[in-house]
C-alpha cells in the first residue's frame, strides 16, 4: 500500500470562523473504530428472519440505517459476535461500494451487529458529536478524500486503518450539535420536496401509461359507442372496430444474415427496439453475428425470453437481431407504429404470459405459436394513424413535465449538498439554540 | 427421560467431533450408519446370548444361507441378527483392534443389513474415521447413548431417525434434492392421496400397501405412516420403496427396519434397482403410488431397455415415450403400471398416486409426441383428477415451479370426466421451513401448515375461484388440422393431380390447433377460410394433443388507472410542491 502521508490539514479553511476550530484525524474524535466480522464468522446461512440485524453497506442510507429483517442473527450467534455490537450513537462505514456512504446508530437500533462489510465508529461524545459527523460525512470534500485515499489499494475498499486517518474539522459540542439540529431541519424540507417531485414522475409515468392503453384499446372519441371485444384483456373496444388473431396479422420472417454486419438491434420493455450501440448496459457479444436473424422497418420483434415482460416493439431501421428472437411482418390491415404502442402496453404483456411457457415463471418463452393465439384489436387504418398522431403529441407534453421534474430534483439535491457543505465549514452563520 | 428431540441432538453433538476429516454436509455418512449401528446393538443386546448359542450350534450344520439367517432371526426375536461375539461395550474394550473388530462386527450381521452397510459404502469410512483418529472416539461416544428399545419405543426411533436424516440433508443442501423432499410438500401430498379415502381407511384391520418408486431416503413413507397414524389410527399402512442410489437406498431400507414395520418376513420392502431398467416390484399393485422423481432425469443410459419395452406392447412404457433428456413421464407411466384394478367384488378397489414434477411435463411435445401422447392416455383414460401448481423455491437445489399430479382410477363420482386445477403458487411464506427462516440452498420458501389446509380445502371444494378451477377433460385437448392450399405454376395455374384435385404447395402448409369441443368444420369455416379461400384440411394427417398451462387458466389483468384520477392527483401533488417551496424560500 502506497498511502501519501497525511496531515491534519483543514479540508476547506478560508473562512475566518472555521479557522477556530478544531482539526484532527478521526481517530482522535473517537474511542475505537473496528472493522466488522471476518466472512469466515459469519456466512449468509447464519441469517434468519426476526433476529440481531446485521449492517451491511447497503442498509446505510443517507447517513441513516435501514436493517433488512431478514438480514439478522440468532441470539447466539449474536453473543458469540458480541465485540461487533451496535450502541446508540455509534456511526457504521461501508468498506466497499460507494466510499463514505455511513450511518448513524439510533436508540432503537442498539443491539444491532455490526457485518462483514463495515466498520463501526465509536465517536468520544466530550468532542465529537454523532449526529454531526453523521452530516460531515456527507459533504463532497469527504468523498474526495476517501477517493484520493483509495489509490494504491483495492478500489472499492476501505480499511479501518484508513478511516482513522479521515481529517475530521469541528467547533465545540454544543455549536456541533446546533449545527446537525439546522441541517436536520433544512435537509427534511428539501427532501420533502423531492419526495414530491418523484410522486409527480410516478403519476406522469402512470399517466403515460394508461394514456397509451385506452387509446390503442378504446380510441380517441370518448362517444364512440362500444362493444363487448370477446377478448378478457381487451374489454369494450369501438363498434366498428374489428378483433383478429394475430397468425392472420403478421407473417414471421426468418431471414438470415450472410455477412453479420447489419446494425445490430436489441428489444426492451422500456425502450422497445434500438440500436445495441445505444445502450449504456454491457451486453454479451456473440463471437460471431452471421446467421442472426434481418428485420426491416415497421417489423415487429419479439425478445422470445423476455417477451413475458413487455420486450416487444417495432423496429425503426434496418438491422439484425439474435436468433433468440423473432421477427414478424405486418400485413396492410396494421400501422407498425400503432402495433409498437400497443404490443407495449402493460395488459399486453399480462396476455403474452398466458400463451407462454417454461419451468420457471422469469423465464417464460412465447413463441410464434403462442403469439398467433392473441387477438389484437384492428381499428380502420386512418384511426390507427390518428391514434399515433395523437399518442405523440401527448407524451411529448408529458415527457417535457417529467424532464422539468427531473431537472428541479437534480437542482434541489445540488441544494441539499451545498448547504451541508457550508454548514459543516463554517461558512454559513447559524444562531444557537435551534431546537 | 429424554425424548426423541433430546436423543436426536445427542447424536447432532457427535457429529461435531467429525468436523476436520470430514466437512458438514458429509457428516451423514457417518452418523446415519451409525445410528443404525448402535440402534440394532441395543435391540440386539437381550437376545445377544442365544443368538450365539444357537448359531454356536447350527453354523456347520446342513442348514445355511437364508434359512439360517431365519433361524437365527428367530432367536433374536427381530427380522435381523447379528451373530458376531462382538457388541458396542466390548468393542469400547479394545481401543488397540477397534477397526478390526468394528468390521468383523458388522459382517456378523444378518445379510439385510450387511446388505445396507454395503450400500452405506461404510467399510470406506471405518477407513477414513481410524486414519483421521477419530474411530475409537465415536464408537466410544455412540456406545453411550443408549437407545434401548424398552426405553426408546420404535416410533420414538423412527422420529429421532427422520430428525437426524433430515437435519443431515438439510445441510447438504446441494445434493439433498435429489432423494429428499420438503416436509410440508410431503405432507400436502398425503394429505391429497388420502383425503377422499375415509370410508376404506376407516375399516378396523384395513390394510392398505403404498409404493414409493423414487423413495430416496424414505421421507415419503415415513411422513405417509405419520399421516396415517394421525388420521387413520386403526388403519395398517404397509409402505414400500425403490431407489437407485445406494446410500439412500440404504438410509431407507435401515430405517425400516429401525421402525419395525412388521409386514413382511425379511424387512425387503425398500429394494435397490433402477426403475426404467429393473423393476423390482414387477406384477405387484399398491393402493397408494407417491412419488418425487429426479427432475429433467436423462433417461440415455437406459434407452435401449426402455425402448424394448415401448415396442413390446406389453409392458409399462406403451402410451409414449418423452424425449430422453426428460423421463419424468416414464415415471408416471410405472408409477400407473402399480394400479389395482376396479374389482370391488374382490375387495379390490383401484389405486390412488400422487407425484411431483416440474413443469415440462404439463406443456412439452405437440401432438403426436410421445409427451402428448402419454398426457393423451392418461386424460383419456379419466386417470387424472387433479394438478396443484406450487410455490417456486420449493426445494433443496432448483428454484423452478413444481405441480402435484394427482391420479386415480376410482374417480369420485363429481370428478368423473372432469380435472381440477389448483393455484397454489403464491401460497408460501419465507425461509427454509417453519422452524427455521434462513434459506436452504436454493430452498428459501415453505408452504406453512395452515397453507396446507388452505390448499386441500381449494382441491376439495366444488366450486371456481381465483385459484381453483374444474375443467372438462377435453378443455386441455386439441386437434391439430393440416391445412392445404394449392401449388400454381409460374402463371398462376393450379397444378392438378391425376384425379383433377389441387395439389398441395408444401411451402404453404400450415396447422391449426382446433379446440377439442369446437366443431372442426364450422371452426374452419369460420376461423381460416376467411383469410385464405382457397386452403383445404387434410383430415389424413389430423392428430389429437393435450397440454395444460397454468398461465392460460389462471391470470390478472391489471387495467390503468381512470386518466381523470391521474390528473387529479398530479393536480394536488403541484400543489403540495409549491406549498412546501415556499416554506423553504420565504424563510
Amino acid at each position: 500500500m502506497n498511502k501519501k502521508p497525511t496531515s491534519s490539514k483543514v479540508l476547506n479553511g478560508s473562512y475566518s470562523p472555521a479557522n477556530t476550530w478544531n482539526a484532527a484525524p478521526l481517530k482522535r474524535w473517537t474511542t475505537s473504530i473496528q472493522t466488522g466480522p471476518f466472512g469466515s464468522q459469519l456466512h449468509h446461512e447464519d441469517y434468519l428472519r426476526g433476529g440481531h440485524p446485521v449492517i451491511n453497506p447497503s442498509h446505510l442510507i443517507n447517513g441513516y440505517i435501514n436493517p433488512d429483517d431478514e438480514c439478522a442473527v440468532s441470539k447466539e450467534k449474536f453473543e458469540e459476535l458480541i465485540r461487533h455490537e451496535l450502541l446508540e450513537g455509534d456511526m457504521v462505514f461501508a468498506r466497499r461500494g460507494e466510499l463514505g456512504r455511513c450511518g448513524l446508530v439510533t436508540h432503537s437500533q442498539h443491539g444491532f451487529l455490526c457485518g462483514t462489510g463495515s466498520i463501526r465508529v465509536r465517536p468520544d461524545r466530550g468532542s465529537l458529536q454523532p449526529t454531526y459527523l453523521r452530516w460531515f460525512m456527507q459533504t463532497k470534500a469527504v468523498a474526495e478524500w476517501l477517493s484520493l485515499e483509495s489509490v494504491g489499494t483495492t478500489m472499492d475498499n476501505l480499511g479501518a486503518e484508513t478511516v482513522a486517518e479521515l481529517p475530521i474539522q469541528a467547533p465545540s459540542p454544543p455549536r456541533q450539535h446546533s449545527i446537525a439540529t439546522y441541517l436536520d431541519r433544512e435537509t427534511k424540507r428539501i427532501d420533502e420536496l423531492v419526495s414530491v417531485k418523484e410522486r409527480l414522475l410516478e403519476l406522469v409515468a402512470e399517466k403515460r401509461r394508461a394514456l397509451i392503453t385506452r387509446a390503442v384499446t378504446r380510441g380517441l372519441n370518448p362517444k364512440a359507442a362500444l362493444r363487448d371485444s370477446g377478448i378478457p384483456w381487451l374489454g369494450a373496444i369501438p363498434e366498428h372496430w374489428q378483433v383478429e388473431r394475430s397468425k392472420w396479422l403478421f407473417t414471421e420472417r426468418d431471414e438470415r444474415s450472410s455477412t453479420g454486419e447489419e446494425e445490430m438491434l436489441t428489444v426492451s420493455h422500456l425502450t422497445g427496439v434500438t440500436p445495441r450501440a445505444e445502450k449504456d448496459v454491457n451486453m454479451f457479444e456473440a463471437e460471431t453475428t452471421e446467421g442472426y436473424k434481418l428485420c426491416q422497418p415497421n417489423d415487429l420483434v419479439i425478445n422470445t425470453l423476455w417477451a413475458w415482460m413487455g420486450a416487444m416493439g417495432t423496429a425503426r431501421a434496418p438491422g439484425m437481431v439474435s436468433p433468440a428472437y423473432h421477427v414478424y411482418t405486418p400485413g396492410d390491415r396494421l400501422d407498425s407504429d400503432y402495433v409498437d404502442a400497443l404490443v407495449r402496453i402493460p395488459i399486453f404483456a399480462q396476455e403474452a404470459i398466458r400463451f407462454s411457457k417454461g419451468v420457471w415463471s422469469s423465464r417464460l418463452r412465447l413463441y410464434p405459436e403462442g403469439l398467433y393465439e392473441i387477438w389484437f384489436p384492428v381499428p380502420p387504418l386512418e384511426e390507427q394513424r390518428a391514434i399515433v398522431t395523437h399518442i405523440a403529441r401527448e407524451t411529448a407534453k408529458l415527457d417535457a413535465l417529467r424532464a422539468s421534474a427531473e431537472r428541479t430534483i437534480a437542482l434541489l439535491k445540488e441544494r441539499r449538498a451545498a448547504l451541508i457543505s457550508a454548514a459543516v465549514t463554517g461558512k454559513i452563520a447559524i444562531p444557537d439554540s435551534i431546537d | 427421560m429424554p425424548d426423541h428431540h433430546d436423543l436426536a441432538n445427542l447424536v447432532w453433538q457427535i457429529a461435531d467431533l467429525l468436523r476436520g476429516p470430514y466437512t458438514p454436509p458429509q457428516y451423514e455418512r457417518v452418523m446415519l450408519p451409525m445410528t443404525v449401528l448402535r440402534r440394532f446393538d441395543c435391540v440386539l443386546a437381550r437376545t445377544k446370548a442365544k443368538v450365539l448359542a444357537e448359531h454356536s450350534r447350527r453354523k456347520d450344520g446342513k442348514v445355511q444361507g437364508d434359512g439360517l439367517d431365519q433361524l437365527l432371526n428367530k432367536a433374536a426375536g427381530q427380522r435381523f441378527h447379528n451373530r458376531s461375539p462382538l457388541d458396542f461395550d466390548k468393542l469400547k474394550g479394545d481401543s488397540d483392534n477397534i477397526e478390526k473388530h468394528l468390521v468383523s462386527y458388522i459382517k456378523g450381521f444378518s445379510a439385510n443389513v450387511r446388505t445396507i452397510f454395503d450400500y452405506f459404502e461404510f467399510e470406506k469410512e471405518i477407513e477414513k474415521m481410524r486414519e483421521s483418529n477419530l474411530l475409537y472416539l465415536i464408537v466410544s461416544k455412540f456406545s453411550e447413548v443408549d437407545l434401548d428399545p424398552v426405553r426408546v419405543r420404535s416410533e420414538e426411533m423412527g422420529l429421532i431417525f427422520e430428525n437426524l436424516i433430515r437435519r443431515f440433508y438439510e445441510q447438504a443442501n446441494e445434493t439433498a434434492g435429489d432423494h429428499f423432499t420438503p416436509r410440508e410438500v410431503i405432507r400436502l401430498m398425503a394429505g391429497l392421496l388420502f383425503i377422499n379415502d375415509d370410508d376404506l381407511l376407516s375399516t378396523p384391520g384395513a390394510v392398505r400397501k403404498l409404493l414409493d418408486p423414487a423413495c430416496g431416503t424414505g421421507g415419503m413413507l415415513a411422513e405417509a405412516q405419520n399421516y396415517m397414524r394421525e388420521h387413520h389410527a386403526a388403519a395398517q399402512l404397509y409402505t414400500y420403496g425403490q431407489d437407485y442410489n445406494k446410500r439412500a437406498f440404504a438410509t431407507a431400507a435401515s430405517e425400516m427396519l429401525i421402525k419395525e414395520v412388521a409386514h413382511n418376513g425379511s424387512g425387503d420392502n425398500v429394494r435397490f434397482g433402477d426403475i426404467f431398467t429393473d423393476d423390482r416390484f414387477k406384477d405387484e399393485t399398491f393402493d397408494y403410488v407417491i412419488a418425487n422423481p429426479p427432475f429433467g432425469v436423462d433417461w440415455k443410459k437406459q434407452q435401449r431397455e426402455v425402448v424394448r419395452e415401448h415396442d413390446s406392447g406389453k409392458g409399462r412404457f406403451n402410451a409414449g415415450l418423452p424425449r430422453v433428456n426428460d423421463g419424468s413421464l416414464l415415471f408416471v407411466q410405472h408409477m400407473i403400471s402399480k394400479f389395482e384394478p376396479v374389482l370391488p367384488h374382490l375387495e379390490k378397489h383401484g389405486s390412488r398416486m400422487a407425484v411431483v414434477l416440474s413443469g415440462s411435463p404439463l406443456f412439452t411435445g405437440g401432438a403426436g409426441s410421445g409427451e402428448s401422447e402419454i398426457r393423451k392416455w392418461i386424460i383419456e383414460s379419466d386417470w387424472l383428477e387433479a394438478i396443484i401448481a406450487l410455490p417456486e423455491q420449493m426445494f433443496y437445489n432448483t428454484g423452478i415451479g413444481t405441480y402435484i399430479w394427482l391420479l386415480t382410477n376410482r374417480k369420485e363420482k363429481r370428478r368423473k370426466g372432469k380435472i381440477r386445477l389448483v393455484d397454489a403458487r403464491s401460497f408460501w411464506k419465507p425461509g427454509g421451513s417453519e422452524e427455521n427462516r434462513r434459506s436452504l440452498g436454493d430452498k428459501r420458501r415453505h408452504i406453512s401448515a395452515a397453507q396446507i389446509e388452505q390448499i386441500l380445502k381449494l382441491y376439495d371444494h366444488r366450486q371456481d375461484g381465483e385459484h381453483s378451477k374444474t375443467f372438462d377433460n377435453a378443455d386441455f385437448g386439441y386437434t391439430r388440422v393440416t391445412v392445404e392450399r394449392p401449388l400454381q405454376d409460374e402463371a398462376g395455374v393450379i397444378q392438378k393431380d391425376k384425379h383433377g384435385k389441387p395439389k398441395p404447395d408444401a411451402k404453404l402448409r400450415d396447422f391449426e390447433n382446433i379446440p377439442l369441443k369446437e366443431d372442426i368444420n364450422a371452426y374452419f369455416k369460420r376461423e381460416v377460410l376467411p383469410h385464405v379461400p382457397d386452403a383445404w384440411m387434410d383430415r389424413s394427417k389430423d392428430k389429437v394433443g393435450y397440454e395444460i398451462n397454468f398461465n392460460r387458466h389462471f391470470y390478472k389483468f391489471t387495467p390503468p388507472r381512470d386518466l381523470a384520477e391521474i390528473d387529479a392527483e398530479i393536480e394536488i401533488a403541484e400543489k403540495e410542491f409549491m406549498r412546501l417551496f415556499k416554506e423553504v424560500t420565504l424563510q
